[in-house]
């Protein structure tokens, strides 16, 4: 059953304890919410979230466990209202200031509050893309206490080379799934790059297919039967419509790439109404078959260009080859018989696949 | 490069997979995106913390265009 969710991104602080490489926010400072605003915050979410079943908080950064004196405060202090929908809490963190008593305050609220730890692989990955902070995570802890949680996973360009490696790491070290996601605003276009890449989606693809019970990475999650589909491209995300975040000064955004902290362009959000738009489709991409399931980040877009259909094309070329390592992963299943899909999902997946190979088997 | 191409003799023999199925079933019956259910998209935990997106929005295929990174 699908529940209708709000999600409110409190920005805790703009302050982070590391300096990752692929970082997207540019405005880094000390700043900090005041608890008061939280509060406030919090309180007309319920006021204000009629067409929502429940509600997710997020604490977000920079690095939210830096202030996590005021995370503590308000999941206990929401616990003692008498809030009138469900309700939880969401932590995405380094995990490096995840120690000691903050760990047994986390163990004693995990039912309401779910954690999420960012982590790139293997040592020698995780320390070029974070800040050498490896060491400084315990990450039994996060493996013991939120095993459906997975491992959140930046993919950088200096050791996309390894992201075999790092994704084998982390199922070992504990993380039976494993979020992977490539960075936006990355350069991912250059020839040598682009070979590493397609590389390590057929080691993946081989691995599957000689391991067809371990869940395939999300890397791998695409419908390719949505590519003959010719509706108008569906909105990406929540951003603006079921999400919104908050700024440390208490300044409401759409999403948390439009928050000053994140972006280097002048905002004008009052001409962005999100509610009002009904093609999110970019123009110039129409032509491409992938549009459908392209990832588009609208705050992203805003940042480069000023305006939120104009896709950012860093992730042009990834896509690609994720529809291409997709397309040669289930051709490999079906010719196994491995694919449990109805005739119609083999039938549209052919097709795909077919359509797939033919446009991008160049890459 | 190519360490994802399929060579023409694989392509054929999908190929003919659908030609198989076009003779139990109509091209209508096997093009309905009808198949898909709701039940392919519940939100699982870990939708929970995935920040800027939305599985009603994105169906679960949202990849990371919202990320925290």
């Amino acid at each position: 059953m699908m529940v209708n969710r709000k999600v409110i991104m409190l920005t805790v602080t703009e302050s982070c304890n590391l300096d990752c490489v692929y970082c997207y926010e540019g405005q880094k400072s000390q700043k900090n919410m005041d608890i008061e605003v939280a509060k406030n915050i919090i309180t007309d979410a319920f006021v204000n979230s009629d067409d929502f079943e429940e509600i997710e908080f997020d604490f977000f950064g920079g690095e939210p466990t830096i202030q996590k004196e005021t995370i503590m405060e308000l999941v206990e202090w929401s616990f003692s209202q008498n809030f009138n929908k469900p309700f939880y809490f969401f932590l995405e963190t380094n995990g490096t200031l995840v120690h000691g008593e903050f760990q047994d305050w986390l163990v004693k609220h995990k039912d309401h509050l779910y954690v999420g730890l960012s982590i790139d692989g293997t040592p020698e990955t995780h320390n070029k893309n974070r800040s050498n902070s490896y060491e400084q995570i315990d990450i039994d802890f996060f493996a013991k206490n939120y095993p459906s949680q997975g491992a959140r996973m930046t993919i950088g360009n200096d050791t996309v080379g390894n992201l075999f490696n790092d994704i084998m790491h982390l199922h070992k070290i504990g993380f039976s799934k494993v979020d992977a996601f490539f960075a936006f605003g990355v350069d991912w276009s250059s020839k040598t790059t682009k070979e590493k890449i397609s590389r390590e989606f057929r080691k993946l693809c081989d691995y599957y297919l000689s391991n067809p019970d371990v869940p395939e990475n999300r890397l791998f999650d695409i419908d390719l039967a949505m590519l003959i589909d010719n509706d108008p491209v569906k909105k990406w995300c929540g951003s603006g419509v079921d999400i919104i975040s908050v700024a440390v000064d208490g300044k409401i955004y759409p999403c948390h790439m439009f928050q000053p902290n994140s972006t280097n362009t002048p905002l004008q959000l009052d001409n962005i109404d999100f509610h009002s738009i009904k093609d999110f489709s970019d123009t110039s991409c129409s032509e491409c078959m992938l549009e459908q399931i392209c990832p588009n980040c609208y705050g992203m877009n805003y940042c480069i260009s000023g305006d939120i259909l104009r896709r950012e094309r860093s992730l042009c070329d990834i896509t690609k080859i994720r529809a291409l390592a997709v397309s040669y992963l289930r051709a490999k299943q079906i010719e196994k018989g491995i694919l449990n899909i109805s005739p119609q999902e083999t039938y549209q997946t052919i097709e795909s696949i077919r359509k797939i190979q033919e446009n991008f088997g160049y890459i | 490069m190519g360490d994802l191409k399929l060579s023409n003799i694989e392509i054929e023999k999908l190929a003919n997979i659908n030609k198989k199925l076009l003779k139990n079933y109509s091209k209508e019956t096997l093009s309905s995106r009808e198949y898909i259910g709701s039940e392919r998209y519940e939100m699982t935990s870990s939708c929970k913390g995935c920040s800027g997106t939305c599985e009603k929005t994105c169906q679960g295929n949202c990849d990371g265009a919202c990320f925290v990174q």
